[in-house]
């Protein structure tokens, strides 16, 4: 192999390497001094490429991603079971909170409501017990025994209803309380309008009796004055 | 025992610039120098093991992955990434021998041998590209670099003998 031809198989192998024939190739590996050259060309390769500067914080943070520790399954284990744990205590935690609350609000809620039954009965009992009181003692001051027997047995009629209104101390709606404060109005209005009409009859009684008229007069004028 | 991550980032700090020149030593391409030694320092890392000497380790085993990686190229393959075809001797010392080379290169060569030196191995640039950077014909430039290669290689043969 001339001299010239080396040095174009030269310029080849250092310039554009693929080009190079496996013949060529082989012509390289079995001539020393191409060889040579070849071999003292990759250590000026390797000594001019290793001479850049290195910047170690860029070299750390790409490097770093790669040395993540992969958690070990008894940790992953230790971690569900952790998991489940709390998952159950919270939800103990909740279930006794919500009990805790419905069982303290339940009491006060039937107190509240026994608590209006017992004034609401207190107070129908005034009313009930007041109209008896009245008839007596107009019977005591005025009124004939006729009358006095009419308006007890209106009252009775009352009365009759005011029992049925009666209530046992029982937990209520509020649709049955309003009903019953419904109720007592009503029974207060007829109770006002029964003592308007016994003391208009016993002012009557008092005015015929003193001027002399008999019953059937009074009945009449009373008849008159309750279609007014 | 394991290394925390702060003892290990010491340890990359310390071992990395020397196994990288290493690396970049022998296979030529920053890209797989870098890959090949962070591949050791992962093995190292997952091992869980404490070495008493991890800067000797780190290196014997960079140059023996480097090896592998050559040898498991094709020679054509090998002629193009301008690779060594013999493996380095054990007591191969990279930085001891760049320097060296360094050294013969400003000694040895005349300065346009020098110039067309830098742009082919140190900036990789073609013959044709060196040819119109240095204002010289393409086979002036071949004419320089076997010039330059076959002082060299004449200076480490007789330094070795």
């Amino acid at each position: 192999m001339t001299d010239e031809q080396k040095d174009i198989l030269i310029a080849k192998m250092l310039d554009t390497p693929a080009s190079l024939s496996d013949e060529e190739l082989g012509m390289i590996m079995h001539d020393d001094e191409l060889r040579d050259i070849y071999e003292m060309s990759a250590v000026v390769s390797g000594a001019c490429t290793s001479r850049k500067e290195i910047n170690m914080a860029d070299e750390w943070e790409r490097f770093r991603p790669r040395i993540r520790r992969k958690p070990s399954p008894m940790l992953w284990i230790m971690k569900v079971a952790a998991i489940f744990l709390a998952i159950i205590v919270i939800s103990g935690i909740i279930s006794m909170a919500l009990d805790k609350i419905l069982i303290d609000n339940q009491p006060k809620l039937a107190e509240i409501s026994q608590q209006e039954v017992i004034e609401y009965n207190t107070s129908e009992q005034n009313i009930t017990d007041s109209p008896s009181q009245d008839i007596d003692k107009i019977q005591d001051l005025i009124l004939p025994q006729k009358n006095v027997i009419k308006l007890k047995k209106h009252l009775a009629q009352a009365n009759v209803t005011e029992v049925e209104m009666t209530y046992e101390p029982k937990e209520i709606d509020i649709d049955e309380y309003l009903r019953i404060q419904q109720a007592r109005i009503d029974n207060d209005l007829a109770m006002i309008t029964a003592e308007n009409m016994t003391d208009e009859i016993a002012a009557i009684h008092r005015v015929y009796d003193i001027i002399g008229e008999d019953d059937e007069t009074i009945v009449n004028t009373i008849r008159t004055l309750t279609m007014q | 025992m394991r290394y925390s991550t702060t003892e290990f980032e010491a340890l990359y700090t310390r071992c990395f610039p020397p196994s990288m020149r290493l690396a970049m030593s022998l296979l030529h391409e920053e890209d797989d120098a870098r890959d090949v030694v962070q591949e050791v320092f992962v093995k190292l890392w997952e091992s869980d093991i404490r070495i008493e000497n991890p800067q000797a380790f780190i290196i014997r085993s960079v140059r023996n992955a480097c090896i592998n990686r050559i040898n498991s190229l094709y020679i054509r393959e090998k002629i193009r990434m301008r690779l060594t075809l013999e493996p380095p001797p054990d007591d191969y010392n990279p930085e001891q021998r760049d320097e060296e080379v360094i050294s013969a290169i400003k000694l040895l060569l005349t300065p346009r041998e020098q110039q067309t030196v830098e742009k082919i191995y140190t900036h990789r640039m073609s013959y044709k590209d060196t040819a119109e950077c240095l204002g010289v014909s393409v086979a002036a430039v071949n004419k320089n670099i076997v010039s330059a290669l076959k002082k060299l290689r004449g200076h480490f043969k007789t330094c070795k003998s």
